[in-house]
């Protein structure tokens, strides 16, 4: 690259800026996606940034790689799915050894949580235990309003496959958190 | 008309499920399960808005800095052998050499001088087993032996008596006859050619019936 630099270096000066230049508007207009996407595992803002900075970073080293650049959100995507979960995993393994350290305090410490927005951790308790092919299609298709299609897209897998995984997702979801039972023995 | 039956093709259609053509028609004649299906469509849909609003979280002003410095720290980060692994990898490596098993050397072996070869200082040898000798195919000489004696075209028969007998070791000497130097006999005979005579020739004669070539050619 360098050597070519030598030769000709007006055209790596063009290539290098227009790799940089198009990586930033692919930077600019997924950075977004990435942090909800890796905030759909991790419920953490912080964490859900570092990850996507991460994913950012490795996307920026085999850009060059990528043959198909239209395929750059679900290749972002996909990588940032799999940071998150990677971390979301090392982080549970952790919270586990430290709850066993210090059990009262967490105990103490969840109730108030609990009191305090007890919908919003019913709803994440309900996400984080369904199967991961399940989870990806439902915080895909709740960011940004993504249909079936996009969704399969995204996420390289047939529309039929992201229609039958969002549906049970959603039955699961509307089982563990009780949305339908009320208006059933309405009845 | 059982409603019941329906319940759950109507949760299904509300979780995203395709719209069977037998809850079609059911729904077309029963306002209770139509407004059934709406509520239960209506309660997902609150559940997706509640997702979705869970999932906006804002990205920091700083992110795509954040992300160019991230890039250049691991630019610069030396890799993960050079760091920390350097350490135990170095330690491995002379725990390696220290405890590495040391050949036994066969006792009362004479050893090879020194010589200039980088590879190894010393050679042991090794008695091995009895060399076998090949002879070899005799090489041809590089020039042509001159003969010392040169004989005469009539005289290889007298010759390859001589040298039998001489192999035999039954030569007698006296009995072999001598003879003049051969070039003693030589008489050289002076050369004369007679001088050609022009007058001979005649010019101008038409050619013989002879044919071409067989007299002067005229001009």
């Amino acid at each position: 690259m360098h050597e070519t630099a030598g030769r000709h270096p007006g055209i790596l000066v063009t290539f290098d800026a227009a790799f940089e230049r198009e990586f930033e508007d692919r930077l600019r207009e997924s950075a977004s996606l990435a942090v909800r996407v890796a905030y759909g595992v991790l419920k953490n803002p912080q964490d859900a940034e570092e990850t996507a900075q991460e994913a950012f970073a490795r996307a920026y080293r085999r850009f060059s790689q990528l043959r198909d650049r239209s395929r750059f959100r679900a290749w972002l995507i996909r990588m940032t799915w799999r940071l998150a979960i990677d971390r979301w995993r090392s982080d549970r393994r952790r919270v586990a050894r430290e709850q066993t350290s210090m059990s009262s305090a967490v105990e103490r410490t969840s109730e108030q949580v609990a009191s305090e927005n007890e919908r919003s951790n019913r709803l994440w308790a309900a996400i984080d235990d369904l199967p991961e092919k399940l989870r990806i299609v439902i915080v895909l298709s709740a960011i940004q309003g993504y249909d079936v299609r996009e969704v399969s897209q995204l996420l390289d897998v047939p529309e039929g496959t992201v229609k039958s995984r969002l549906f049970l997702a959603r039955k699961a979801l509307a089982k563990r958190l009780q949305c339908l039972v009320n208006d059933t023995q309405r009845r | 008309m059982s409603c019941e039956r329906y319940a759950a093709s109507i949760e299904d259609r509300a979780c995203g499920a395709d719209m069977t053509p037998d809850l079609e028609r059911h729904l077309a004649g029963c306002s209770r399960c139509a407004a059934l299906l709406e509520a239960h469509q209506q309660a997902m849909a609150n559940l997706d808005a509640e997702i979705q609003s869970a999932l906006d979280v804002p990205v920091s002003n700083t992110f795509i800095r954040d992300v160019r410095a991230r890039v250049e720290q691991e630019d610069r980060r030396p890799a993960w052998w050079l760091s920390w692994g350097i350490v135990p990898l170095a330690a491995a490596v002379l725990l390696a050499v220290w405890l590495r098993p040391v050949p036994a050397q066969a006792p009362n072996l004479p050893t090879a001088p020194r010589t200039s070869w980088p590879v190894s200082r010393t050679a042991t040898i090794v008695p091995g087993p009895p060399e076998v000798f090949v002879p070899r195919a005799p090489l041809r000489a590089a020039t042509v032996v001159q003969p010392k004696v040169l004989v005469p075209p009539d005289g290889g028969r007298a010759v390859s008596e001589y040298l039998r007998l001489v192999r035999q070791g039954t030569l007698d000497t006296s009995n072999l006859a001598t003879t003049q130097d051969v070039a003693a006999d030589l008489v050289v005979a002076p050369l004369t050619i007679a001088p050609i005579v022009l007058s001979d020739v005649e010019f101008g004669s038409k050619p013989t019936a002879g044919g071409p070539g067989t007299g002067p050619r005229g001009f």
